[in-house]
């Protein structure tokens, strides 16, 4: 009970100090008239009773007039005393986080009225001179207790410690907890005081989130190993059929009519084009499945690589394809050749009949992105196709006019979006397309020499 | 100058369940310029009881080549590997990986079975025949094997 005068001395201690100099002070003053009157009435030879009676009220009046002066400053003093004690007040009673102050042996000794309202209480006496083990559980408590504890011994405050509680009736809430040590006027610890908000709706939905990001992840590679399994076992019996109709074809030719040939041709056809539709899902699955982690490469390095892959259709179509200086980006390299080898080739291929291939690749830097163009002098295509184009297997040409699966731009994009960037399309018809894309800088380096 | 010095005919262990490649496969082999003579078998149990000359292949010749599949029933064509050589009769029989998958996995897995080549088979019939004289061109033409 000893802390209990602790209590007191913090609420109360000032104002009694004030109000018992206020007595004192004047009481003093006339008795020191008093005395003064009576010696110079020793002295000068006046009567000393006479002298005692001026002395006694010129005393009073004195004693009047400073204890007006003191009352005034002890009043205001307590107004102003009174002012700030009403601003805590309206702050730790309304305020709604848990507010707290506890004694040395970690007993609460003053708390926000919100703090009341989360333990089910109505006034503060309830809780008042209890420890947490009386409205937490013994686990919790004893946690409590210890780190209020080690604050009192360093002085080291415990700044927005996420905690979770666990209620009696095995309800969970989540709080974001601030302890430091109480002081008093002279600076010594005698406690501690703590702050404890509620946070259980955002712990929830972090918690929320994480599980849902789990859960997209583990979805995410489900469908990529069943797309490569699928691409891969699909092969088997697609080249039985192939081969096959095909060994029909080269075994009984000229013994069958002329119907049965068409026949044939058309299965063959219908094969081989299921074969390369295979081979490009099982491309457009790897992308995931081999992706390598990104690392520092020189663009310009992937280009030349790329180039030189193309040698043969470039020298054909006689294309003219220059370059801008390219920079070191984070990537991986043969996603990166397969990213530009898609592109020049589609820009080789879809080249206007009468003009070689105009091809030019350029770089502009921007903070730590780069924007990387593929611009070329082809037919172009209608802008109200940018985005169908990306999609997997869409194509905006009969097979008879121009070769392909359609997957080459929609593997561009996986790419893209596995590099972190962005790729989009400008187009006029009959006069060009230039792709774009973002890729993210490597670390301290821009262009190489 | 190639030396035709084959005057036997070679011995080749086809080791490969489904019946439609190994019909392609004969097919092909068929224009081969050196005789030949193909054993098959469907898994890699029996595989391994051919090389052994277990029963019920205890009559069987040495094969002077094996094409081997990789996904076999009951013991698969890697296990084949491992096995074939690891035993100082059979590490000499030059195997000749011919499967399915292109997968870069496999692909390194079977070179580390020291595998002396690996095929992916191809799917255009044409090609497919093409692929199985080179082999017949390389191994047993232009290549010196150990005699048995």
């Amino acid at each position: 009970m000893m802390n209990w005068a602790v209590d007191h001395r913090i609420n109360h201690g000032r104002g009694a100090r004030l109000r018992e100099s206020a007595l004192l002070l004047p009481a003093l003053i006339l008795l020191i008239c008093v005395a003064l009157t009576a010696l110079l009435a020793e002295t000068t030879g006046y009567t000393t009773i006479g002298a005692i009676a001026w002395g006694a009220l010129f005393g009073m009046v004195l004693a009047y007039v400073v204890g007006l002066i003191t009352r005034r400053v002890t009043l205001s003093r307590t107004a102003a005393h009174s002012w700030e004690r009403h601003l805590f007040d309206i702050l730790l009673n309304s305020i709604p986080d848990a507010i707290y102050f506890k004694d040395s042996e970690s007993r609460f000794i003053r708390t926000s009225k919100a703090m009341l309202w989360k333990h089910a209480m109505n006034s503060e006496e309830e809780l008042l001179g209890k420890t947490d083990f009386d409205i937490f559980s013994e686990q919790h408590a004893r946690q409590a207790f210890e780190d209020e504890q080690k604050i009192i011994a360093t002085g080291n405050p415990l700044i927005g410690v996420e905690e979770m509680e666990t209620w009696a009736d095995g309800r969970i809430t989540w709080a974001s907890t601030s302890k430091l040590p109480l002081r008093d006027q002279q600076g010594k610890i005698i406690g501690t005081f703590g702050i404890s908000r509620d946070i259980t709706e955002r712990k929830n939905a972090e918690q929320a989130l994480e599980r849902r990001t789990e859960e997209l992840a583990e979805a995410n590679a489900r469908l990529q190993e069943f797309a490569y399994i699928a691409s891969h076992d699909l092969q088997e019996p697609l080249r039985m059929v192939a081969s096959y109709v095909k060994l029909l074809e080269k075994r009984y030719r000229g013994q069958l009519d002329q119907e049965a040939d068409e026949f044939i041709a058309y299965a063959v056809d219908g094969a081989n084009r299921m074969q390369a539709l295979i081979q490009g899902l099982l491309e457009y699955s790897r992308v995931g499945t081999e992706g390598k982690p990104l690392t520092p490469i020189a663009l310009e390095h992937v280009l030349a690589h790329t180039l030189k892959n193309l040698e043969i259709p470039i020298h054909d179509s006689e294309a003219l394809i220059t370059h801008d200086a390219l920079p070191i980006v984070m990537g991986d390299e043969l996603q990166l050749e397969q990213l530009l080898q898609n592109l020049i080739s589609n820009a080789l291929k879809f080249k206007r009949a009468d003009t070689p291939p105009c091809i030019h690749i350029s770089a502009c830097l921007e903070g730590d992105h780069c924007l990387i163009s593929v611009q070329d002098n082809g037919i172009g295509f209608d802008m109200k196709y940018k985005d169908r184009i990306f999609a997997m297997f869409q194509r905006l040409h009969a097979r008879s006019e121009y070769t392909g699966t359609g997957i080459g731009l929609a593997v561009c994009r996986r790419i893209v979006e596995r590099h972190n960037g962005n790729i989009w399309a400008e187009s006029v018809v009959g006069s060009g397309t230039t792709f774009y894309f973002t890729l993210t800088l490597a670390q301290g380096g821009s262009t190489n020499d | 100058m190639i030396d035709m010095t084959w005057a036997r005919p070679v011995d080749i262990l086809m080791v490969e369940d489904n019946p439609g490649d190994v019909r392609l496969t004969l097919e092909a082999l068929k224009e081969c310029k050196v005789r030949n003579m193909v054993y098959t078998v469907d898994d890699g149990e029996k595989a391994m009881q051919f090389l052994r000359r277990e029963a019920p292949y205890c009559e069987v010749p040495r094969p002077d080549l094996v094409i081997l599949d990789l996904n076999l029933p009951r013991k698969d064509g890697r296990e084949v590997l491992e096995e074939m050589k690891a035993d100082p009769e059979l590490r000499r029989i030059p195997v000749v990986v011919l499967t399915t998958s292109s997968a870069e996995e496999d692909i390194m897995r079977t070179y580390d079975c020291h595998a002396n080549c690996y095929i992916t088979k191809p799917v255009d019939l044409d090609r497919f025949a093409e692929v199985v004289q080179r082999i017949e061109d390389f191994w047993f033409v232009i290549v010196k094997l150990p005699n048995k």
